[in-house]
């Protein structure tokens, strides 16, 4: 099993990290990246923002198209369904730096079976964990790899959300090295959101 | 990589001079932050403690939630609240420790209304700011140790307030009769 850890920095309020892993047919995990989050994008604190203000604001959509979100009770929602592409946790193959502007994954790869295409399973997610100072909870999506082929060149990781009746970058990473999923395995993705006093 | 939150006190004497100021990082989001962020992201219910301490009614997703402007008659429930205790932040506190009550009487404070604006980008980041004045028509010296973010939350019934983030201040203010504090909570994003 190849295995990639990077230093995971002090928690500091609010803190985004995520676990990568990838297994092959049999479920043998060979590959695992644990770092932290790069970054939440504008979108997320502009939500945060709707909701604290309680008024409706413009945001970027996932397509890069302003719309009017409103105050509703899907607002953030990232837990998505089987198949389910609009929002969720997402993988892609673009590779340029994220910025507190990006929008969407650079070039996510789609839903099926097809070339270089995944079938995204329903998230799941845990619990708020206490440890310590620490308050955590974790959200995780496996795409399975049924495209015959293996689907190489995977640099970026992210979340799309819900924002009213649209949809939303919550926050996106560029991974340190390109990961490959081979035909019949899986990547697994791990976001944890932790708070610490 | 982190939401980011700051806080500032500017402390004024009743002809508006500045006699004191703070600002700091944020000690600490509490967990309420995460239960409700949590219930928002996933859209299940779970377990919240709420300002009144009671953790039967829990937290569901719904609009309100995160609600962080002020109202008359919840001035110690919503928005930024102060107090006057002083124990260290720890992760599962629920609200300020002694809160300062809204009024004109012995130790209390005028809480004016809050304001929520919007977000701002200014690349790598991305943040707002709320913020909330008091004014001390008390008569005497008030003394501010601690202050917090309290929300409008709801379970799957009921309405609610919750302490998303407290702080000890570095050192106490005292609010001089006819003098005012002004703070300001920052939640900021950084790419």
């Amino acid at each position: 099993m190849k295995r990639e850890k990077s230093t995971l920095v002090k928690p500091h309020n609010e803190v985004l990290s995520y676990l990568v892993e990838v297994t092959d047919k049999e479920g043998h995990v060979i590959k695992r990246i644990e770092a932290p989050s790069k970054s939440f994008v504008r979108q997320w604190n502009q939500v945060v923002n709707i909701q604290a203000k309680q008024l409706a604001s413009t945001l970027t959509d996932t397509g890069g198209v302003g719309r009017s979100i409103s105050v509703v009770s899907v607002n953030l929602l990232i837990q998505a369904g089987a198949g389910v592409t609009n929002y969720g946790i997402r993988v892609g193959k673009g590779s340029t730096a994220v910025t507190i502007n990006d929008y969407a994954l650079e070039t996510p790869l789609a839903e099926g079976a097809g070339a270089d295409q995944l079938n995204h399973v329903a998230g799941t997610y845990t619990g708020v964990a206490i440890n310590g100072s620490d308050a955590s909870f974790n959200i995780k999506r496996s795409m399975i790899n049924n495209s015959g082929s293996t689907i190489s060149g995977i640099n970026e990781i992210g979340a799309y959300m819900r924002m009213g009746s649209y949809y939303g970058l919550a926050f996106r990473d560029v991974l340190g090295g390109a990961v490959s999923v081979p035909d019949g395995g899986a990547i697994t993705i791990t976001y944890t959101i932790k708070v610490s006093a | 990589m982190k939401r980011e939150l700051w806080y500032s006190a500017v402390v004024r004497d009743p002809n508006g001079k500045v006699i004191a100021r703070e600002r700091r990082k944020s000690r600490s989001f509490l967990r309420q932050w995460n239960d409700i962020i949590r219930s928002q992201v996933t859209g299940a219910t779970g377990y919240i403690k709420r300002i009144d301490a009671d953790v039967v009614k829990g937290i569901a997703p719904e609009g309100q939630n995160i609600k962080m402007t002020s109202a008359g008659g919840i001035e110690t429930s919503q928005s930024i609240v102060v107090g006057s205790g002083d124990t260290a932040v720890t992760i599962s506190d629920y609200y300020v420790e002694t809160v300062i009550a809204h009024g004109a009487g012995a130790g209390e404070l005028n809480y004016q209304a809050a304001t929520v604006n919007d977000s701002v980008v200014s690349a790598p980041n991305c943040g707002f700011v709320v913020e909330r004045a008091f004014i001390n028509d008390s008569g005497g010296d008030v003394t501010v140790r601690e202050m917090a973010i309290c929300v409008r939350m709801k379970g799957e019934t009921y309405f609610g307030y919750a302490c998303i983030a407290r702080d000890v201040l570095g050192a106490p203010q005292v609010i001089p009769n006819g003098g005012s504090l002004s703070t300001a909570y920052t939640l900021r994003v950084t790419a």
